[in-house]
């Protein structure tokens, strides 16, 4: 990659406010549940919400913490649960997407290191040709304590 | 006797076996809801038993039905590989044993069991730091397919390796219903989601002083 781009990146990364990134998308009430120690698992969750006039399609999840991220929704048939990968997640104009225990959720896979309370993790939802960076606070796994 | 008159006569026989039946069905039905109170997830009058069983338990000692005996156990059958549904489960667990505090018959004989069907990847080790990160109380067990079996059969638990899709490797299909069992490792209850914890203490409450009361 050239300089000029690799650093229109990093700027992109550092101030989401100051580049047209994901034009339109705002993340809210987002959050990252604990992981347990040794769980190679983690899951984040949050509010997508579209102010732009047209749709919005967020095809990834990255995050320098965890070797790899990916969409992923809980699915119950009866008393099953299943995991189902989504490659993408749709948001309407105006409109607005949540990702919450027990349904859509982030999957964040076999972190550098386990994710603890108290601190905060950036991932990078990929829209379009940009990307929005936010950073999300780590929360231990007790409902009563969660946002 | 001409056919037609046959079946004419035979009519008002085929009515009263129909009336017999009817009432019967309706006499076994309401006899059989009468037998408990209405407490959705209770399991009665014919809970199952808990088949013999042994698995290996968080603390690497065998983990076996005896381990069920004489407790109130609340179990739910998941893996740590299981970003979402599983933690979501012990947290909300967590908050059940919370609000049980000062019921004495949980507070005395009560226990949270996990039980991994991913014994591939989730050794006793792991299994017993991931349940004590919710409470140091919390017990955890697993064992080889064989080794479940028992257990899940018998206790209706369904689960199935399927593939995650990208680096994640494999996933596992899995019940997600918490099981309430009786000191006589009866299924005496389940707790289908969405999982609710001021709900499921109040119905724990609720299907156990039913039995006390029975015994």
């Amino acid at each position: 990659m050239r300089r000029p781009a690799r650093f229109a990146l990093a700027l992109i990364a550092t101030f989401p406010g100051l580049v047209a990134a994901c034009p339109g998308l705002t993340v809210e009430h987002g959050w990252i549940r604990e992981s347990p120690p040794g769980a190679p698992v983690a899951a984040a969750y949050l509010t997508f919400r579209n102010e732009a006039a047209g749709p919005l399609r967020i095809e990834g999840v990255a995050s320098g913490r965890f070797a790899a991220a990916m969409f992923h929704e809980t699915v119950h048939e009866g008393d099953r649960a299943r995991m189902l990968h989504r490659h993408a997640i749709d948001v309407p104009a105006g409109g607005q997407v949540t990702l919450a225990p027990g349904g859509l959720h982030v999957m964040l896979m076999n972190p550098a290191i386990a994710p603890r309370a108290g601190e905060v993790i950036e991932l990078e939802f990929k829209c379009g040709g940009s990307s929005l960076a936010v950073a999300l606070p780590v929360v231990a796994s007790d409902p009563a304590t969660a946002p | 006797m001409p056919t037609a008159a046959r079946v004419q006569r035979a009519i008002p026989l085929l009515a009263l076996i129909s009336l017999v039946a009817f009432s019967a069905g309706v006499f076994f039905a309401t006899g059989k809801r009468a037998s408990g109170p209405e407490i959705p997830g209770l399991l009665w009058p014919d809970p199952p038993a808990s088949g013999e069983f042994t698995l290996t338990g968080g603390d690497g000692k065998p983990f076996a039905r005896t381990d069920l005996i004489g407790r109130w156990t609340l179990m739910f059958f998941g893996f740590t590989n299981c970003p979402d549904v599983c933690p979501t489960t012990l947290a909300v667990l967590k908050d059940v044993d919370r609000r049980l505090g000062d019921v004495p018959a949980w507070r005395d004989q009560g226990q949270v069991v996990f039980v991994s069907v991913d014994p591939e990847r989730d050794t006793p080790a792991r299994i017993d730091d991931y349940v004590k990160h919710f409470d140091p109380r919390f017990r955890a067990a697993t064992g080889p397919d064989e080794a479940l079996q028992p257990l899940t059969r018998s206790l209706g638990i369904l689960h199935a390796k399927v593939d995650g899709g990208g680096p994640s490797g494999y996933s596992i299909d899995h019940t997600a219903s918490i099981l309430l069992l009786d000191p006589r490792a009866r299924l005496v209850g389940v707790f289908s989601l969405p999982h609710d914890a001021a709900d499921i203490a109040e119905r724990y409450t609720r299907i156990q002083r039913f039995l006390d009361k029975r015994s």
